[in-house]
């Protein structure tokens, strides 16, 4: 079935101008032209839709989410203050709010096991197109190493196998933690060399967290595995591993990172 | 660094909007990396584009509020990207950024079918957003976004794609304008802009007709530069909301006061907001908010309500119930917040007092609601006008004297028994006020609610202030505008403040020079300007 929507101003997200009273003709799942409407020709049976006076664009991405994260207070990250089954209620609606906002495609940087991913794909509730880092691989102490301030360890109500452990130490526990993570289905490798806004006292956004050694045995590992990486890093020595030439040379595909100088 | 990052496509997500939300964190250490690190990632996001190093939009989200990811593109323009590179950055780049530009990010032929529909004409409708069903991730789309609590977050990606497809589009509208006293109104369409900090856009529904705007024509008391649009007594619909507006959505029923407000001066932090020293306004440095052919107009009030919209501070409006008639809401904004707000919050009325009303417009008739609503014994109305005084009883007026056939002070002192023990003037003259000052009993409030000429003086003894006379007055009501007009209208649904009773006629915009000739001639409590 053809559905062509014509009309709108099109900003079609190569960074073109806005072209008026366009036509984006789509088959299936697929867009198979979009341009000016007098350009365009589509079958006599397609179902065409008027949407003039309005913007049409490339659906929505939002490169780093944490689709699962309904706050900051040490209860909620956790999993303390309410059951598991309410959490995921939660994180469901999210999603469908996410997606009924023009986000059609949303990395999770962590906290969403794909359950939810599984979920979205069957129809079972509406959510954007999710990519899944699954967990934040940090070393003790980092942001995957979930110490209170008072100094206690993870002590999370609910044990979830779609969401292992993330703390690895020395190369080797590394390349063990990012099999476990894309076996629990990770997309993308999501790791963190520094600490950040929301980290406990002492773990700021300059302390490092991971060697060159081990942060090479990561992207080693994530790229021999056709993942991604991507990581936070925001100042400090902990700036110069995801950068450096040694993590990113065996690969053509970009990290990504958000940094300071 | 950011140098290697350029070379080797590594892509900056600079997630400013986490920034943004944890400058405000309950925990004092997170609120200061937050504070230093927006700046530098701002900072960052500049050198970013100088040297090339690919960005993407990202949130963080995840305790911030979800559905909020929009912001992003808003915070990323803030920081320097233009409008199509924030749109680039949440589409085409973020999609190359996570490996899948082949499949996302743009509308070419061969992409899936993952697109966004949003209203492209905000000045007509009140839904922001939307998606005509069809293709498999559409129509996915399509049935939450017919639910209607993200409207307001489009409504920020509205003002970028507004940007973007408009540049130097503004929005017109019709509003009356007046440029001298004693001439006419002109109607006349106008540009407004878009709402901006801490602004929203109002879709005006009623404008109510105010003695202090009839002040402004008859006497030119209005301030330059001219021409003004007038009015503020007004209740409408949020039609959209700036980025930092987090009280209201687009769809909310509002009443816009001129008593807005800081929030932060030390009246406002001892809670008497219609006295704010420092009054929002739009910076220097930020274009005018209403102009015609590019010269700024000026907002009587700070909300000019004789308009189609109003662009206003987010501390000028309250939000109502849905089911309250806008036209009575609109009377709560001035005539009735100032008359029962100067009984009950100013004077503070005791029970089984006496009261005396000089000038029963619609300020006045609403001075003798609340002191009915307070529970005086007895409220005597005085006026010039037979048919209004005849209207006072209706209200609550006890007793009324026309001050053209008897003395005025001497009826009231006579009536009173000796005087009362509260009097509110509501003409605005020094002459009115003195009287209000001679009709009280010893220890007796007068209070001066009337708009008075710039020059005019109350001369009144002194000898009587020892006997604990107070002459004092009241502004707006001495209103909490955002805590007092929801009371009110609760007040109305309970059958205690009349409203439905006040309006005696209704015009449209352009009859606004009408409006004005029956105030002049005394034959309404109020009328209102009714758009649609």
């Amino acid at each position: 079935m053809t559905l062509v929507l014509t009309g709108a101003t099109l900003i079609d997200g190569t960074g073109a101008a806005p072209v008026p009273d366009a036509a984006v003709v789509i088959d299936g799942e697929r867009i198979i032209a979009a341009g000016p409407r007098r350009g365009l020709a589509w079958p006599a049976d397609a179902q065409v839709m008027d949407v003039a006076g309005r913007t049409l664009l490339p659906g929505l991405i939002d490169a780093h989410d944490h689709l699962a994260s309904h706050g900051y207070g040490l209860a909620t990250r956790f999993g303390l203050d309410e059951p598991a089954s309410t959490a995921h209620m939660r994180t469901a609606r999210v999603l469908a709010e996410t997606l009924a906002m023009g986000y059609t495609t949303v990395r999770d940087a962590g906290g969403l096991d794909s359950g939810f991913k599984l979920a979205v794909e069957q129809g079972l509730i509406p959510g954007p197109r999710l990519v899944l880092a699954i967990q934040i691989i940090s070393p003790t102490g980092g942001i995957g190493d979930r110490v209170s301030p008072s100094g206690h360890g993870c002590c999370c109500a609910v044990f979830d196998p779609l969401l292992p452990n993330s703390v690895a130490n020395g190369p080797d526990a590394v390349r063990d933690v990012v099999r476990t993570m894309v076996r629990a289905g990770a997309d993308v490798i999501k790791t963190a060399t520094t600490g950040g806004a929301s980290s406990r006292p002492g773990h700021g956004p300059k302390d490092a967290a991971f060697s060159l050694e081990e942060m090479q045995a990561l992207v080693t590992e994530s790229h021999a595995l056709g993942r991604r990486v991507m990581c936070h890093a925001l100042g400090g020595p902990g700036l110069a591993p995801p950068c450096s030439p040694a993590s990113t040379r065996s690969s053509t595909a970009p990290t990504s990172t958000r940094s300071r100088r | 660094m950011m140098a290697q990052m350029a070379e080797r496509g590594v892509f900056l997500v600079p997630t400013l909007t986490v920034y943004v939300y944890h400058r405000e964190s309950q925990s004092p250490h997170v609120r200061a990396r937050a504070r230093e690190l927006h700046q530098h990632h701002v900072a960052t996001v500049q050198r970013a584009l100088e040297l090339g190093v690919p960005i993407a939009a990202g949130t963080d989200a995840g305790g911030h509020g979800h559905p909020k990811n929009a912001l992003e593109i808003v915070y990323l323009v803030e920081a320097g990207l233009t409008p199509m590179q924030a749109l680039r950055a949440a589409t085409q780049w973020a999609a190359k950024c996570l490996g899948l530009e082949r499949e996302l990010g743009t509308v070419e032929k061969g992409r899936l079918a993952d697109l966004v529909v949003v209203d492209g004409n905000p000045s007509t409708t009140s839904r922001s957003c939307s998606s005509p069903s069809g293709s498999s991730s559409w129509s996915r789309a399509a049935r939450s976004a017919r639910t209607g609590a993200r409207s307001s977050r489009c409504r920020m990606l509205k003002s970028i794609l507004r940007r973007l497809t408009n540049p130097d589009r503004r929005l017109t509208m019709k509003a009356a304008l007046f440029y001298a006293p004693s001439s006419p109104m002109r109607i006349e369409a106008i540009d407004i802009a878009n709402p901006i900090g801490h602004e929203v856009l109002v879709r005006t529904a009623v404008s109510g007709v105010c003695h202090s705007d009839l002040h402004a024509i008859d006497r030119g008391s209005a301030p330059p530069p001219q021409p003004i649009v007038l009015g503020h007594e007004a209740a409408g619909i949020v039609e959209e909301i700036g980025p930092n507006v987090t009280e209201f959505q687009p769809g909310d029923h509002v009443i816009a006061c001129l008593s807005f407000f800081c929030g932060k001066c030390d009246y406002c932090l001892v809670g008497r907001t219609n006295l704010c020293s420092d009054k929002p306004a739009r910076g220097p440095a930020a274009p005018p908010r209403l102009s015609k052919d590019g010269r700024p107009l000026t907002q009587a009030a700070g909300i000019g309500a004789y308009a189609e919209q109003m662009l206003v501070h987010e501390n000028a409006l309250v939000k109502i119930r849905k089911d309250m008639p806008l036209d009575k809401a609109a009377l709560i904004s001035c005539g009735v917040i100032t008359g029962v707000g100067a009984v009950l919050n100013r004077a503070k009325v005791a029970p089984a007092s006496t009261v005396a009303v000089l000038g029963v417009g619609g300020v006045g008739m609403s001075v003798i609601q609340g002191a009915r609503i307070a529970g005086a014994r007895q409220i005597i109305a005085v006026d010039v006008v037979d048919y209004k005084l005849v209207r006072a009883r209706e209200f609550g007026a006890t007793d009324v004297v026309n001050a053209t056939k008897v003395d005025p002070v001497d009826t009231v002192r006579r009536m009173s028994g000796g005087g009362v023990d509260y009097t509110f003037e509501a003409i605005g003259f020094g002459e009115t006020a003195r009287q209000a000052f001679e009709m009280l009993r010893d220890g007796g409030w007068a209070t001066m609610l009337g708009v008075a000429p710039a020059n005019a003086t109350v001369e009144v003894p002194a000898a009587a202030l020892r006997r604990e006379k107070v002459l004092t007055g009241s502004s707006m009501g001495s209103n909490r505008f955002k805590v007092d007009i929801p009371r009110y209208i609760e007040l109305y649904y309970q059958g205690k403040l009349m409203l439905d009773e006040m309006i005696t006629k209704r015009f449209r915009l352009d009859q606004v020079d009408e409006a004005f000739q029956a105030m002049r001639e005394g034959e309404v409590i109020r009328s209102v300007l009714m758009f649609d």
